[in-house]
């Protein structure tokens, strides 16, 4: 397992990153609190993964914590929980009160959120993470050509459910 | 990035991992350490035993869609098998020896068979399996226990049994042109599977049992047993014998039947000397091509 020094400083760079992440694709709070955890749980115990620079972590995290969200929701439709009743109790509310419900910034970020996936979570690293076509490609283990396409797709969805 | 994408942007960078959630990690990997220490002193695998029950749901479907693949594979192997082994077409060669060819669809030898002892010894010099039909009659046609028997007083008889015409058609093709290359007489023919079958219940290839019929039809005092020890040129000049007899006694019935019973006695005691070769070919095969 990696030092608790090493888990720290991960979590001091990234949590953010990882959080919003989680919230972009789990149902619940809970879940969100879960995908995080469980994200940053692998990490510690991959110690034998090796990271080039602190971008290839976070990106690492990010592709660990996506793919812990698909899992959990997977794994929900499977469970006899009603998917809308999950999605129903969403809320993406930040702490300092700027992302409220009933705020512009609010029904921006849900219009995001109920983009399918892909295009989602491409559109997602590309104007919240700053993410090139090519890096996205790496982390949604995807054709570069696809994720082009699919960042053109949602921006045309995310257009369409803002009008 | 239009004013939209730049808003969706503002939004999440309002979002922040709260404070409690990153409490919460912390003190579920510390945890989660004092366990894996306290458990690799007692069990030094626990640890990897977590991440196989973890990894569980995607090893079943992993290992369902493998178990698809490999029941494909064995499906379409199967199918090939059966194509490539099953014999389509048989080819029996009866001089002495008598040797039988399994041909499958694609003119490959994929059965041989000595019908008598002597065919054993012709196949046990000559590997013919696998071989393409015509490459396996000219190894055949090397092959020193072959030749030594087909010598030019020889008869060699060639039968096809195959349901496939087409294939009968251009095997016979074959099988003449390989009667032409040796020093001996004979024929290529077709003959049913029923005759085949009854002629290896006899221990006889296809067309000396054939010629047997024909001799037993001439003279009642022989058995199949007898037959089956003669080789196809005595078959065939004992034949033609009783037949030159019956034609004798039909064209002078007071004069020359004693002539004709002679030459009956002649050919029956005298298994070499004769040159009949030509006079064969009944006993309701068809003959096909060259």
């Amino acid at each position: 397992m990696r030092s608790a020094k090493d888990i720290e400083r991960a979590m001091t760079a990234h949590a953010d990153a990882v959080w919003r992440a989680c919230a972009l694709h789990c149902a619940s709070q809970a879940d969100v609190q879960d995908a995080f955890q469980e994200t940053f749980i692998k990490y510690a115990q991959a110690d034998g993964t090796m990271f080039a620079d602190d971008e290839h972590r976070k990106a690492w995290l990010l592709r660990v914590a996506i793919n812990q969200c698909k899992d959990m929701l997977r794994a929900r439709s499977r469970s006899d929980v009603s998917l809308d009743e999950t999605v129903a109790t969403v809320e993406l509310v930040s702490s300092d009160g700027v992302v409220q419900p009933g705020s512009v910034l609010f029904e921006v970020a849900e219009a995001l959120r109920s983009l399918d996936d892909p295009p989602r979570t491409p559109l997602y690293l590309s104007l919240c993470e700053g993410y090139t076509a090519p890096e996205i490609a790496e982390v949604v283990a995807a054709p570069v050509n696809t994720v082009y396409s699919w960042i053109a797709r949602g921006k045309q969805q995310l257009r369409e459910v803002l009008s | 990035m239009s004013f939209s994408e730049q808003q969706v942007r503002q939004a999440f960078e309002q979002l922040h991992a709260p404070r409690a959630a990153i409490d919460a990690t912390l003190q579920r990997i510390e945890q989660l350490r004092t366990q894996e220490e306290a458990s690799r002193s007692v069990e030094p695998a626990s640890s990897k035993d977590f991440r196989v029950i973890r990894s569980c749901g995607r090893t079943w479907r992993v290992g369902l869609a493998a178990a698809c693949v490999a029941l494909a594979l064995v499906g379409v192997l199967g199918v090939g098998c059966k194509l490539y082994f099953e014999p389509t077409a048989y080819v029996g060669i009866d001089v002495n020896p008598s040797i039988e060819l399994g041909v499958n669809r694609f003119d490959i030898v994929v059965e041989v068979r000595g019908i008598n002892e002597d065919g054993e010894a012709v196949l046990q010099q000559a590997p013919l399996l696998y071989r393409s039909f015509d490459e396996a009659l000219e190894l055949l046609g090397k092959s020193e226990a072959f030749r030594a028997s087909v010598e030019s007083a020889a008869v060699m008889e060639i039968t096809i049994s195959s349901d496939n015409e087409a294939q009968t058609q251009h095997l016979c093709i074959q099988g003449d042109r390989f009667i032409e290359e040796m020093p001996c007489h004979g024929t290529c023919s077709h003959a049913s599977d029923e005759d085949r079958h009854e002629a290896h219940s006899h221990g006889m290839g296809v067309a000396r049992y054939q010629a047997a019929r024909e001799l037993l039809a001439l003279d009642s005092s022989l058995t199949m047993e007898d037959c089956a020890a003669l080789s196809m040129r005595e078959l065939r000049d004992r034949i033609a014998a009783y037949e030159m007899t019956e034609t004798a006694d039909e064209e002078s019935p007071a004069g020359s039947s004693e002539e004709g019973e002679a030459a009956a006695d002649q050919a029956a005691g005298n298994h070499h000397g004769q040159g009949l070769g030509g006079g064969h070919g009944r006993g309701g095969r068809e003959r096909h091509g060259g």
